[in-house]
């Protein structure tokens, strides 16, 4: 009786055991991702994590659903609505979801979330944070050493610290690849609207070609292919931003400071998966592949052998800690 | 009077001869607008070389049976006959090539052109096959025609702008001369004429017949109807009343036949004045000059009693106007010099409307569309324009409604206006009951003082009376009454002293006993007589 | 009444075109209704962050509708809400002492006068100058727009973010959510714009100062001619609407935020001309033109949650087809005004 009572006591719970793990493997993960309002096409920073998805979906079987926020108000609602759905994961892309993703993960300790560009500091929220001056910072040192007129340009997306950010290691990066290079830097405008001007973008990339720039680095969303249009037409050259560009305009874009946010994502996804998955803050530089400079089929004829092995060079130096660059947040008070 | 229509429709038209054709038939005309009949079986005959008067209140029907006519409506039934033939017109431009011409109230003449272009457009003589507009050939047409028809007129090469009412009037003449008209149709020609300028188009209009020309006339002046036509043809809510011989009519009868009953419009109890010397005056304007909306005056001084009607007479731009808005809205008019205008023993040069209202002014406005109503709203919200400091219709900042809303209906029910309910809506109503709103609110606070600019403008006959009675009881009751009109029958009719303005400045003044209107005429156009 | 039943015709049309639409592209209507509805109204908090759309809506709307009655355009309530904005949280950041009461009504004045002062100088520019309002307006809304980010980044500017928002608000200032909305941000704001909507009402339909409007706007030369002041109604009015404009600092920054964010408003100031046209500037059917534009901004983003084939952009098919359905009826009537006066002008026309 006991015996038998034991081995049936043990079969189901065998069973269970094996069936909650055949429901592991059968169904894979559900994840989640709520893109900013510029949308999931935006052929930069959204896209990338866009891409870094469907690279979750076909690889590790998860199902995958992407929701586009209207306004910056939808944030908390989606975030809300998404958790109730029982997704294993939510992923949140941008600093501007971090107020709806610190107000809402608290209600729901047992969902997990990740957020780009912002630091959450909550348990249940992975953190993911680039090191985007030090990208910047290689590509503004190519931009100067292939700079004929030593002239280079900045244009940014809208005025915010991100972007300054962008902007302060890819001017340091120049002129510490030539001391003498003269760094023009213009902003699109201060509302959400400049990332979704190329016009206006366009006429500020052919002002600053006006005044000598033939290398321009774009940090400005959808607003970026005014500014391909531009170095096109006046055969100078740009930089791409965030995905790899390269493709967009062959031959005029000189390379692409990329923001591995499809790699972050990926990671993450794999993590969850393996069950190690955990909040907290993880930051993405050079030394772990997270931010890196493009180069491809499409650009490998343009980079010169002696400005790469500058670059390379300085590359080492930053992972290795003898190079500091200059970090916007930092110099603001940002620990 | 149905012997009369009998006769019309009967006997044809014609007073010269019965054997012509006639120069225009119109046969059973009816013309619809949606469920409206403008026009119902309207027959008529004009002979050649004769002068033939439509006459009607406003909205009886003229103005659309002389546009089906004109061929800018197709009528629903009935036929034309030009010269005996059948026509059927589709636009103005078929009906002016069948020998009609239309002289509208507000002339259509580009002002910045040459009289002569304004002549010629359309109907340019060309030389060098059709290339090249020949300016000489029209002149010469033109100077032979003036001769021929004695309408004087050389200035060819000078800009509309600068030419007067009556020239515009003869040059709109011409034009028609110049395209062959047969039969001229005049819409109100004299509304906009002194006397002196009436007399000169009737002049002009009578050589016009006796070179056989037809012309159809439309007037709301029943004497110089009575004076010029050969034949009347009275309208009435789109009906034909009865057509009659001149010879055959007069005043009383036509005014009877055209408002379907009887009205007085002179005799209007018009009791003696009795304003007299011994008490201060209501208003004293002391030597003051200005401009508005581009009209000056100089050096205006006049005084009104208490019971007393001052008529303002002058031909329009000659500053009765801008001295009327110096008086009513002494804000919005420039004033110049020294001068000073005192109401009721106070300065009021730099008074405000609510400011006039207190010391007990009300004030009718000249253009009732431009400067005194709001169309789109109702009777109410009408009544409160200017009063909107009035105790009586304000608590606080708060409006009044039940207050107002009662006082509208006391004005309803004194002045006939219709329809006869507060929340009816201006722009709806027709211009005779919007004047009658706007006395009504003028004189809603029992002014001392009323300021009212041309009041029957575009008025029914039958309004006209109603609105005249009211004038004439205010001043009985002992206000200080200032009229603008430009319609001098009335300011005769009416005023109990007349100021004649000339360029500005007070030319004559006319006391009642003196009151003449072919002396007012003349002063106003210029000449002291 | 016929007016407003010619209305919802006209929004009825839009909003069926608009389900057409999700129809054709294969989901069914009656589940983009259903998805619309739930999203909006379907719990408390659903309901409290619908709310949260229309209330900024609601102030917005009103405010283009009050110089409209006056016969001005006003284009500028998002600049105008924009210092609103501001305004509230500079005096919440940098006055962090005072007493909640007094913090919460000084904030909320200084965001109506931040707003007020800023709509009422295009008023003033107009009556000065004779500016147009709808230049100056839309110019504003760049001034208003370069003005905040200015002071959000160098003078409130949380340093610890990556985006452009400022510190938060002193605790004294903010507006606690009402718990009957399940963590929904809307509490205060919704009674108090409500009863500033309610004096409103009153105050255009019932006041003198509504009179003045009104006259101004119907015929400004009568208006004139007794004695009401066409330039004070306009600076009047613009600083009336700037100042509701600038009351969107309560939900937004007093209520929910707690911070002002750069772009925080999903362009309440340009949804609100919609909604004033919808309403045709009468303020009772503001309230209801607002919650409508708000469900379907709120179901803008559940759509997409919601649905496989349809995305947020159905949502703007509808606003428009809305403004289409609801301007159309206004068309047709011009249509048949216009029919009416040509034949009138025809009877007059020379040759």
């Amino acid at each position: 009786m006991t015996i038998l009572g034991f081995r049936t006591a043990s079969l189901g719970l065998l069973t269970l055991l094996f069936s909650f793990l055949a429901q592991g493997e059968g169904t894979g993960i559900k994840v989640a991702l709520i893109t900013d309002s510029a949308g999931k096409n935006d052929k930069s920073f959204n896209e990338s994590a866009y891409r870094g998805l469907l690279r979750v979906e076909k690889e590790l079987g998860a199902e995958i659903k992407v929701v586009e926020a209207p306004d910056n108000n939808a944030y908390e609602t989606l975030l809300r609505s998404l958790s109730e759905k029982k997704y294993d994961l939510i992923i949140s892309i941008g600093f501007l979801q971090r107020d709806a993703i610190r107000k809402v993960a608290p209600r729901f300790p047992n969902q997990k979330y990740a957020l780009i560009d912002a630091d959450a500091g909550l348990p249940n929220v992975k953190s993911v944070l680039f090191e985007e001056q030090e990208g910047s910072y290689l590509v503004g040192a190519l931009a100067a050493l292939h700079s004929k007129t030593g002239v280079v340009g900045f244009i940014g997306g809208m005025d915010v610290p991100l972007i300054r950010r962008f902007q302060m290691g890819y001017e340091a990066g120049a002129k510490q690849a030539n001391p003498k290079v003269q760094v023009l830097s213009n902003y699109l405008g201060v509302t959400p609207e400049a990332w979704n001007n190329p016009p206006k973008a366009k006429e500020l990339a052919l002002d600053q070609i006006q005044r000598k720039a033939d290398v321009i680095f774009v940090a400005a969303g959808n607003s970026g292919i005014g500014v391909f249009d531009a170095v096109e037409a006046k055969k100078v050259f740009a930089i791409g931003v965030d995905s790899n560009q390269n493709w967009i305009r062959p031959g005029r874009i000189l390379t692409s400071m990329v923001k591995s946010v499809d790699n972050a994502v990926f990671e993450m996804a794999q993590a969850l998966k393996a069950g190690t998955f955990q909040g907290g803050t993880s930051r993405f530089g050079l030394k772990n592949n997270g931010v890196s400079f493009a180069v491809d089929s499409f650009n490998k004829s343009l980079l010169s052998k002696e400005a790469l092995k500058q670059t390379e060079t300085f590359k080492a130096e930053i992972i290795s800690g003898k190079r500091q660059v200059p970090d916007y947040y930092l110099k603001n008070g940002k620990s | 009077m149905e012997s009369l229509k009998e006769r019309a429709l009967g006997g044809g038209g014609s007073t010269h001869n019965p054997v012509v054709v006639s120069a225009v038939e119109l046969k059973g005309i009816t013309k619809r607008f949606g469920a409206f009949t403008a026009n119902k079986d309207i027959s008529l005959k004009v002979a050649p070389g004769s002068l033939h008067a439509l006459v009607g209140e406003n909205g009886a029907g003229k103005s659309t049976l002389m546009n089906v006519l004109f061929g800018l409506y197709e009528p629903d039934e009935g036929e034309i006959f030009i010269d005996g033939k059948l026509v059927q017109f589709r636009s103005p431009s078929e009906a002016i090539s069948a020998g009609i011409g239309m002289v509208h109230q507000h002339f259509m003449l580009a002002e910045q052109m040459t009289a002569l272009d304004n002549v010629i457009v359309g109907a340019e003589p060309t030389k060098w096959g059709c290339v090249v507009v020949s300016r000489s050939a029209a002149r010469t047409k033109l100077n032979s025609l003036a001769e021929e028809f004695e309408i004087p007129f050389q200035d060819w090469d000078r800009l509309v702008c600068e030419l007067t009412v009556g020239e515009r009037q003869r040059l709109e003449i011409l034009k028609l001369l110049f395209r062959e008209a047969k039969v001229f149709i005049l819409d109100e020609p004299s509304a906009v004429l002194t006397p002196q300028e009436t007399e000169r188009l009737f002049v002009n209009l009578t050589k016009l017949k006796e070179r056989g020309k037809s012309i159809l006339l439309i007037s709301h002046k029943l004497k110089e109807v009575l004076e010029h036509s050969n034949e009347i043809t009275v309208i009435r809510r789109g009906e034909l009343i009865a057509s009659v011989p001149t010879q055959e009519s007069d005043e009383e009868k036509l005014a009877e036949l055209m408002v379907g009953r009887k009205v007085e419009l002179k005799d209007l109890g018009h009791r003696a004045m009795f304003a007299n010397t011994d008490r201060a005056p209501a208003i004293r304007v002391k030597g003051v000059s200005g401009a508005s909306q581009g009209e000056g005056y100089q050096d205006v001084s006049f005084t009104v009693m208490p019971g007393e009607i001052l008529g303002l007479a002058g031909i329009q731009g000659n500053g009765t106007s801008a001295v009327f808005r110096a008086l009513a809205s002494p804000l919005r008019s420039a004033k110049t010099g020294q001068g000073s205008i005192e109401m009721l023993g106070q300065d009021t040069s730099r008074a405000d409307f609510f400011e006039l209202h207190r010391i007990g002014v009300g004030v009718v406005p000249e253009d009732r569309h431009l400067e005194g109503l709001m169309l789109r709203q109702s009777l109410v919200e009408n009544h409160f324009l200017g009063q909107q400091n009035d105790r009586r219709y304000r608590s606080g900042p708060w409006i009044q409604r039940f207050a107002l809303s009662r006082s509208v209906d006391k004005g309803i029910e004194s002045f006939d206006i219709r329809p006869s309910y507060s929340n009816a809506v201006l722009g709806r109503m027709s211009g005779g009951n919007q004047q009658k709103a706007m006395l009504a609110r003028a004189m809603d606070h029992k002014p001392k003082i009323l300021l009212i600019a041309q009041p029957t403008r575009g008025v029914d006959i039958g309004a006209i009376e109603r609105i005249r009675k009211a004038i004439l009881a205010a001043r009985n009751e002992g206000s200080a009454i200032v009229l603008l009109s430009t319609e001098l029958d009335e300011l005769i009719t009416l005023s109990d002293r007349m100021l004649v303005f000339f360029r500005g400045q007070v030319v004559q003044e006319f006391p009642k006993n003196a009151f003449d209107e072919w002396k007012i005429g003349k002063a106003m156009g210029g000449s002291k007589a | 009444m016929i007016l407003f039943l010619r209305t919802l015709l006209g929004v009825g049309a839009g909003l069926g075109a608009g389900l057409g639409v999700a129809a054709y592209v294969g989901e069914s209507p009656w589940k983009v209704f259903k998805i619309l509805m739930g999203s909006s109204f379907g719990d408390a908090y659903s309901l409290g962050t619908t709310l949260l759309y229309a209330v900024p809506l609601l102030l917005t709307g009103m405010s283009v509708a009050i110089p409209f009655r006056a016969g001005l355009f006003n284009i500028g309530a998002e600049g105008q809400l924009t210092i609103g904005a501001i305004s509230a949280a500079s005096v919440a950041i940098l006055l962090p002492d005072l007493s909640p009461f007094f913090a919460v009504t000084v904030a909320i004045f200084a965001g109506a006068l931040g707003g007020g002062l800023w709509g009422g100088f295009v008023g003033w520019l107009k009556a000065t100058r004779g500016s147009h309002e709808v230049i100056t307006s839309i110019m504003m809304n760049f001034i208003a727009a370069a003005l905040a980010s200015y002071v959000v980044l160098y003078w409130i500017k949380d340093p610890t973010s990556a985006a452009a928002e400022s510190l938060t608000i002193a605790s004294a200032y903010q507006v606690a959510p009402w718990s009957i909305f399940e963590g929904a941000s809307m509490g205060l704001a919704l009674p108090i714009c409500l009863a500033v909507a309610f004096v409103l009402h009153f105050a255009l339909e019932r006041s003198v100062f509504g009179f003045r409007l009104k006259a101004v706007g119907e015929n400004e030369n009568a208006a004139q001619y007794h004695g009401i002041s066409r330039e004070r109604v306009w600076i009047e009015s613009m600083a009336l609407a700037g100042a509701l404009a600038g009351l969107v600092a309560l939900p937004e920054v007093l209520g929910n935020a707690y911070k002002f964010k750069l772009g925080f408003s999903p362009g309440y100031g340009f949804v609100g001309i919609a909604v004033a046209l919808v309403a045709r500037g009468k303020i009772v059917h503001i309230l209801w033109s607002a919650l409508l534009f708000a469900v379907l901004q709120k179901g803008a983003a559940s759509l997409d949650l919601e649905t496989e084939k349809l995305n947020r952009d159905i949502v703007y098919w509808i606003q428009a087809l809305i403004i289409l359905g609801v301007s159309a009826e206004v068309l047709w009537s011009r249509i048949f005004e216009w029919r009416r006066a040509r034949s009138r002008r025809k009877a007059q026309a020379p040759t």
